[in-house]
């Protein structure tokens, strides 16, 4: 596989991919960087043939790092660390730059219109797990509902956010 | 050209002139404000809505929103039939039937093989908030204390062994050479890729969508004795992730019938067994033909410790 025809024709689709998936340009950088790394790394296991093949490889990589970014706020810098490599430090312009490529000042337009129009019940259910990451039954306890009936209701509040964000990724994190 | 194009070209040449990898070394950053930062910001979203006054940017409160969007917060249900060819009382298929969600882990599992006298070998098992269920025969066994992510609270199916979605495992075995990918093939009319997996005494083989590496079937070989061979074959009738609702969340939990006897093992007294079976299976002895011979299990250690 050629990483460099891969990094050349998605490096910027794959920052502006996880920018938007992390609200924060610093954050994507560090991301973005490990799954090139990654993919260097790793490219002798890839198996594919194709130029499809190989970007839906990179982005499986970019989407376990999302995963272990999201379940315990840690960035895996494993790749960057055995090849010695790292990323170039982002001037306050460039963050800016990356904001306004990926659209996050209207992606937080969105959320904020969004948390709005949750009822008051889901949105103490959202608070108590997300928030205060309470373990169901507790929260269940605190709003006099069942342990099952929590779960829903904090399933729906954030799927009702995500749809009223971005109706097409979550279609996508559904079906795919 | 701009900055970002200058980051790029920059980060670039960098990647390319990168050591090659030597051996593991893992290194984790801790961004350790993290759940902080990440309450603070929603928090205040929570308890200011509307778009007036201008809250916090909510940087971690839409990379909450993006987990629960992750496929894990979907049901996740397969059926597999299985062709038997030496099925006990005639039976020609068996099925496994499994619904599994995350966060917190919880899932079903219905085994069983259509017959009027095969229906006493249907087993059910579920597995929620640290509780193991099992079904059968009348009787309702409830194992207690058994952690999440824990080799049994895993759920082994025919097309996942580590107890990950079967997409996800699959992919994973084939990127740790596990599996060997033999390209797509057509198989039942339609075309598929093939992964295989031998170990000198089973043959395993998937076949899987070529894009989304979906389960579609397969088979086992085993080599018997006299060089004889069985094999087994299996569809994947059902694959399919459901929206968690109050309807699909029934799914994950045991029906018991009402008057069903209940029998609970406490998290002591699992750990007390574990501690019988460990000591039981030090008196084994391996024998020179290279079988294993162990002396009867405590009474204690049967299915029902009754």
């Amino acid at each position: 596989m050629d990483v460099d025809a891969l990094y050349a024709h998605h490096r910027e689709a794959l920052l502006l991919f996880l920018a938007r998936r992390t609200a924060d340009p610093e954050i994507a950088l560090d991301l973005w960087a490990e799954t090139f790394a990654q993919a260097v790394a790793g490219a002798k296991r890839f198996r594919g043939s194709s130029d499809g093949e190989a970007a839906g490889w990179l982005y499986r990589i970019a989407r376990r790092q999302l995963a272990l970014y999201y379940r315990r706020g840690k960035i895996e810098q494993r790749a960057l660390a055995r090849l010695k490599l790292e990323r170039p430090p982002a001037s306050p312009e460039l963050l800016a730059d990356i904001e306004r490529r990926a659209g996050l000042s209207e992606l937080r337009a969105e959320l904020d219109d969004a948390l709005a129009r949750l009822s008051p019940g889901v949105r103490d259910a959202v608070r108590l797990r997300i928030v205060d990451e309470r373990p169901y039954p507790e929260l269940a306890r605190d709003l006099g509902i069942t342990e099952q009936a929590a779960r829903v209701r904090v399933s729906r509040g954030l799927a009702t956010l995500a749809e009223l964000l971005d109706a097409a990724a979550i279609h996508r994190a559904r079906t795919t | 050209m701009s900055d970002l194009d200058h980051y790029l070209d920059d980060f670039g040449s960098r990647l390319r002139r990168a050591r090659p990898p030597r051996g593991p070394r893992r290194s984790l950053v801790l961004t350790g404000a993290l759940a902080t930062a990440t309450a603070i910001a929603i928090a205040l979203l929570l308890v200011t809505p509307g778009r007036g006054g201008g809250p916090i940017a909510p940087v971690d409160a839409i990379a909450a929103v993006r987990q629960a969007l992750d496929p894990a917060n979907a049901i996740l249900h397969i059926r597999i039939r299985t062709d038997l060819t030496h099925g006990a009382g005639g039976a020609r298929h068996a099925y496994q039937e499994t619904w599994t969600a995350k966060q917190p882990q919880r899932w079903r599992l219905h085994q069983w093989t259509p017959g009027r006298h095969n229906a006493g070998l249907a087993q059910r098992i579920a597995y929620a908030d640290g509780e193991l269920s099992f079904l059968q025969g009348g009787r309702l066994t409830v194992e207690q204390g058994i952690k999440e992510g824990s080799r049994q609270a895993r759920l082994p199916t025919l097309v996942s062994q580590n107890g990950d979605d079967p997409d996800v495992d699959l992919r994973a075995l084939l990127d740790s050479g596990k599996l060997t990918d033999e390209g797509e093939v057509q198989a039942d009319g339609r075309t598929v890729r093939r992964l295989v997996s031998q170990d000198g005494i089973r043959t395993a083989v998937f076949d899987v969508d070529p894009t989304t590496f979906v389960p579609l079937g397969g088979s086992f070989t085993f080599k018997l004795a006299h060089a004889s061979k069985l094999t087994v074959a299996f569809t994947v009738e059902v694959f399919e992730r459901l929206p968690i609702t109050p309807e699909t969340e029934r799914h994950l939990a045991l029906r018991v019938p009402e008057g069903t006897h209940r029998y609970v093992i406490s998290a002591a007294d699992m750990r007390r067994r574990e501690e019988m079976m460990r000591a039981w299976e030090k008196r084994c002895v391996r024998r020179g033909s290279g079988n294993v011979v162990c002396p009867a299990p405590p009474h204690e250690l049967s299915p029902t410790g009754s």
